[in-house]
């Protein structure tokens, strides 16, 4: 499988163990027992373990953190969408141009969006999930901790809870980060699990960590839109940046950027321009970083001085992998044995069906598509913006900056 | 400019200026290139401390990188100054009671003299305890420390204590570096350290400064809001004053400066180290008049106007 191949890599470029640390099996069963009494809908607060020892049946705390908000199908995306599918939205807006007719024949969705543009709204039904990557999944009124794993691990996000039947309602939506978090916080109440948790990253059955080359990247002088059809094509929701002379991660991008304001515009809190963590940082630790920065994933950089200088090529620079939510719950769930475990499923089958058609060609105008990535616009929040003419290409360098109005009917031509 | 109207020029003032000198507006080079020259110029009264911008990654994401190659074609300007913040200080003394940081205090440094050790003259690095110095906040929800022990772990992403309560009263931050620490551990080091007050930038403060955890620390937050360099009068005492300065002519052009309806302020401290905030406008002349208290009940504004009708979506067709 791939994991043995990168294996291999690993030896060389870093200290990686070839077996790597694992539960023992009498504290993984007592984990399950626990997480299999613990309920995914509910409405209490984190002390349900405290709860637990008194004898009553848990109802898992606030794992619930969204309430459902039905949104009517004909909503136009603006008002609608998740980000992930306002970028595959805006990524096909801004190339639609480029896509020859007898790829469109292929894509009646795609036609079918385009005839709604033509007509003003595009109802968020049409764009629902075009980035492939926002299925919908469902558990039971009585899902346990354990199911949301199962399901997690496969690479969803969040996760609908129905009511109690018959009510055909919903009661609202966990999310991975809700999970994330509700483990960290087991680890205070069991110190076996805390000492697992203890682990360095290196040392575990991580997917990511040693990507190298293979991490979703752009340069630091590529264009924004670049990096909006790379985010698109490969079925991630952010990418790296790194800097052109060295390789090493400089910055990131990703879809919740669209349509946000600069970090620090409104409250001066300017945030570090990427999350990363190294081979040697505990679990626990990158858990604690992924819920402190809300973040979905971390970039996993290696500024040690033993890594080989001839394999891998020097152009990766510190760059080394990534580890993401999904990843990490589904380390819990293969502890849980937990059948069918593939955190990277979703992006590789986002990455097969690519909505905006990744034939299309880079042509020599697109460096005049330049934008910033983090963008905001003074007129209407929400929406893109390119600087028109303005003097050579914007570059994912400046990814924190303002925006120039731009129209995007002038961007296409008729 | 405004800044030096309000506390006096330099050389008659002496001044420390707490970091992020670069960065969002449009004249961060000028910015910067005057507080050099006037360190060259008077080195005994003016003083420089690095900021969290003060970084060649942070500089190229935040604009001050865009502004050198706009202005000078290459980005040698840009390389030379980065060479410059690498030999900033990173904390300051103030007549050995009061210490001056740009961000705030890192879990691997209990004293003052740890921090003279560390090895300063490199970019800032994304964790450790240089980095912590200049992104750390502190933070009035931590959870208070168990002081059965003084020292905070060496490296806190290595120690796992079991057990019920929370670790050591650290948070991640939500800035992607450095900690948040509280009341108890500003305390602590307060005491260890025999200072009355740490002096801080690094965050917004609507009313120009805020005092916290009984004015053991404080945040000030300075915004120098004119190119325009005005007459600079004259002040008959000596005094020093603390400031954090950011470039922040506002531009449509450039990444914008914070623009919350806070004011800035410069802390003056007198020849007994008392203390004084003196507050002032960053919009132009016509608030300036009302500059009393009154300003600092202005509700934060939030800047984009929200159309009462969300105009006709405008589709690539």
């Amino acid at each position: 499988m791939s994991l043995r191949k990168r294996l291999s890599i690993s030896s060389t470029r870093s200290e990686s163990p070839l077996v790597f640390a694992v539960a023992s099996n009498a504290d993984s069963e007592e984990w399950l027992k626990a997480w299999q009494c613990v309920f995914a809908r509910g409405n209490s607060d984190l002390n349900f373990f405290i709860r637990e020892r008194s004898g009553r049946l848990i109802l898992a705390a606030d794992l619930i953190d969204s309430p459902v908000v039905a949104v009517d199908a004909e909503t136009t995306v603006e008002d609608a969408c998740d980000y992930a599918d306002v970028n595959a939205f805006l990524t096909f807006a801004a190339t639609r141009h480029k896509l020859a007719s007898d790829e469109l024949r292929g894509k009646p969705r795609v036609q079918e969006i385009l005839a709604a543009a033509k007509t003003g709204r595009v109802p968020v039904a049409l764009v629902s999930n075009l980035s492939e990557k926002n299925p919908l999944e469902i558990l039971p009124y009585n899902a346990t901790v354990v199911q949301l794993l199962g399901v997690v691990a496969r690479g969803a996000h969040r996760v609908l809870i129905q009511s109690e039947s018959p009510s055909a309602e919903f009661l609202g939506m966990v999310s991975d980060r809700r999970l994330l978090s509700w483990f960290t916080s087991y680890s205070q109440q069991n110190p076996a699990f805390l000492r697992y948790l203890a682990n360095p990253l290196c040392s575990l059955a991580l997917p990511s960590m040693y990507l190298y080359l293979s991490v979703v990247a752009a340069r630091a002088t590529n264009c924004v839109l670049d990096a909006m059809k790379l985010m698109s094509d490969e079925g991630v929701s952010t990418i790296a940046v790194v800097e052109e002379e060295n390789g090493n991660l400089l910055s990131a991008v990703s879809v919740t950027d669209i349509g946000k304001e600069p970090d620090g515009s409104t409250d001066g809190i300017d945030k570090y321009p990427v999350y990363s963590v190294s081979p040697s940082s505990t679990l626990f630790y990158t858990m604690k970083k992924l819920l402190a920065t809300e973040s979905h994933r971390l970039f996993v950089t290696d500024d040690s001085p033993t890594s080989s200088p001839t394999f891998p090529p020097t152009s990766t620079g510190n760059l080394s992998g990534i580890v993401s939510t999904v990843d990490v719950l589904s380390l819990f769930a293969r502890v849980a044995n937990l059948p069918d475990v593939d955190p990277t499923r979703m992006q590789r089958h986002r990455r097969a069906s690519s909505a905006s058609g990744s034939s299309s060609s880079h042509s020599s105008d697109q460096s005049s598509f330049g934008m910033r990535s983090r963008s905001s616009s003074r007129t209407s929040p929400g929406r893109l913006s390119v600087s028109a003419g303005e003097g050579g290409p914007r570059s994912l360098r400046n990814s924190v900056s303002s925006l120039e109005s731009f129209q995007w009917a002038d961007r296409v031509p008729k | 400019m405004e800044l030096f109207k309000v506390g006096g020029s330099c050389p008659e003032t002496n001044y420390l200026f707490m970091g992020d000198f670069v960065d969002r507006g449009f004249y961060s080079v000028e910015t910067f290139l005057l507080l050099l020259a006037l360190k060259v110029r008077y080195p005994e009264r003016i003083t420089l401390i690095r900021g969290n911008h003060e970084s060649r990654q942070i500089t190229q994401v935040y604009g001050f990188y865009d502004e050198c190659q706009r202005k000078y074609g290459s980005s040698n300007v840009w390389r030379w100054c980065c060479e410059v913040f690498d030999y900033l200080a990173l904390g300051a003394i103030v007549d050995g009671r009061v210490f001056c940081v740009h961000g705030g205090l890192s879990p691997i440094l209990q004293g003052i003299d740890q921090i003279r050790a560390i090895d300063r003259k490199q970019e800032v690095p994304h964790d450790g305890p240089m980095c912590d110095l200049l992104w750390s906040d502190p933070d009035g929800e931590s959870l208070p420390v168990a002081w059965d022990d003084e020292c905070a772990p060496r490296n806190f992403s290595l120690i796992c204590r079991p057990g019920g309560e929370d670790i050591t009263g650290w948070g991640l931050s939500p800035r992607g570096a450095g900690f948040l620490f509280g009341a108890d551990i500003t305390k602590a080091f307060a005491h260890h350290n025999a200072i009355d007050l740490i002096a801080r930038a690094h965050q917004l403060a609507m009313e120009g400064y805020k005092l916290m955890f009984d004015k053991t620390i404080v945040t000030v937050w300075s915004l120098s809001p004119s190119s325009v360099i005005a007459g600079l009068s004259g002040h008959g005492l000596l005094r020093s004053a603390f400031l954090s300065c950011s470039a922040a002519v506002r531009s449509h052009t450039t990444l914008p400066i914070p623009r919350c309806g806070n004011v800035a302020s410069i802390l003056e401290l007198d020849d007994n180290l008392g203390q004084e905030y003196k507050v002032f406008g960053h919009a132009p002349s016509t608030v300036r008049r009302a500059l009393s208290k009154r300003l600092t009940l202005l509700a934060p504004q939030d800047v984009r106007t929200i159309p009462a009708k969300r105009p006709p979506a405008d589709y690539f067709l």
